[in-house]
């Protein structure tokens, strides 16, 4: 048994994260779900949300601080694709930890707040799914909106 | 025989043509790179959505079904026909053009949705229907995409068109890029289907069907996608070759004009040589 398996993030735009890790816990559609090595293949859709990889050198703790200290990711949906010794996630749109900053997260995600209360009462699923994004890439900064 | 001065004017004129070409030329290869490195970069995600539906095919098997991957009777064909924005590369776009022209044959009930301004006003003249027209450029591709899908998916569904062909240049390399046809709706499903059944043993989250239908509309939206990145690239690269050719045929034309000009010169000053000798010598005599 493998005690690592291989993460990929996946964008249009390109590959934002490859390599190994210990655990990937990703917003899957029906709940939130972890994916350790040896996992059986699943195929799954991801609600807009945090993807969080443990690499695979962090030492062997699952608690919150470890996971916190991984790699994380904020998506805005996608699909997720779970092999034994792979696990690939695919997204339109995927930001990186070290990738945000405090003030422009903030203000982007004041902005689909606003857009989602505009569209009030209409097809708002696209505004709903904006807001989920960038509430997520907000808490990559560990900080709120206050 | 052109007067000094008019070879003179000529030079210049060309000169200005040269500078223009130039400019474009190196336009056209500082954007080729970028473009190049946004096909590259989009190619992980090609591979791992198609990955996703060809194992979404092997295990739900005939089960398999979607409004988007309904195959019926053709009785209304659509093209989607990718062209530039502008011209001055080349036949890029009368290559694409004429590649959309072979498959309508003629047939003035095929759909049309056009996407580049070149295309649409090429194809101005003809009876077809227009159904969307979209600009190349001015939008991120990703909203392009997101755009011409949804407009393809909606008439699809409605049962307005029953098929769908997407006309685009394939990048190939910086020399070649070729019109190609790629089959967009109905998606058909990928991989085949004969597959080693223990490797379908996929689970599905929530469902076969809930993945799926979250899945074709991506896809569609990927290909276009895609396939608007590498009619770009064409796009450049074309002019770039154009471009390139025009400069060094303004070049020739340059050192031509320029050595008969010099002659040209050269011929009044010897002539004026010879009518200062020969008035020197009347006054001798």
């Amino acid at each position: 048994m493998t005690s690592t398996t291989r993460l990929s993030v996946v964008t249009p735009e390109g590959t934002k994260f490859e390599g190994d890790v210990a655990i990937v816990i990703a917003p899957g559609a029906a709940g939130d779900l972890a994916a350790l090595p040896s996992h059986a293949p699943l195929l799954t859709t991801l609600r807009p949300g945090l993807v969080i990889a443990r690499p695979a050198q962090a030492p062997e703790r699952a608690d919150a601080d470890a996971l916190a200290a991984g790699t994380r990711f904020a998506v805005d949906g996608g699909f997720m694709q779970v092999m034994p010794d792979r696990v690939i996630v695919l997204s339109d749109r995927a930001i990186g930890a070290d990738e945000v900053e405090y003030e422009t997260a903030r203000s982007a995600y004041q902005r689909a707040l606003e857009a989602l209360a505009a569209k009030k009462g209409a097809d708002d699923s696209a505004e709903r799914i904006a807001v989920a994004f960038f509430e997520a890439t907000l808490k990559l900064t560990g900080r709120s909106a206050e | 025989m052109a007067t000094l001065r008019q070879l003179r004017d000529r030079v210049r004129s060309l000169k200005n043509t040269q500078q223009i070409t130039r400019a474009m030329k190196m336009v056209a290869g500082a954007k080729i790179r970028r473009a190049e490195l946004e096909m590259r970069a989009a190619r992980p995600y090609a591979a791992a959505i198609g990955e996703m539906l060809a194992q979404l095919s092997a295990s739900a098997g005939a089960g398999l079904n979607h409004p988007l991957m309904q195959a019926r009777e053709v009785r209304a064909r659509a093209l989607v026909l990718m062209t530039a924005d502008k011209g001055l590369a080349g036949a890029f776009n009368s290559n694409l053009v004429r590649a959309a022209l072979n498959q309508i044959r003629g047939d003035a009930a095929v759909a049309f949705y056009l996407v580049g301004t070149k295309g649409r006003v090429q194809l101005r003249r003809l009876p077809n229907p227009v159904r969307g027209a979209w600009p190349l450029s001015g939008e991120p591709f990703k909203d392009r995409a997101r755009e011409i899908a949804a407009k393809l998916s909606a008439d699809f569904t409605n049962g307005d068109v029953d098929a769908v062909t997407l006309v685009s240049s394939r990048f190939v390399s910086t020399l070649v890029q070729r019109p190609t046809l790629t089959s967009l709706l109905p998606i058909a499903p990928q991989g085949g289907g004969a597959r080693d059944p223990s490797k379908n043993s996929f689970e599905f989250e929530p469902d076969v069907a809930a993945v799926l239908a979250a899945l074709l509309p991506k896809y569609l939206e990927f290909t276009i996608f895609q396939a608007l990145l590498e009619t770009q690239a064409s796009e450049f690269a074309a002019r770039l070759i154009a471009m390139t050719n025009a400069t060094d045929n303004a070049g020739k034309l340059i050192d031509e004009i320029t050595l008969q000009m010099n002659k040209t010169r050269q011929a009044s000053i010897t002539k004026e040589i010879l009518e200062i000798v020969g008035g020197a010598e009347a006054l001798k005599g």
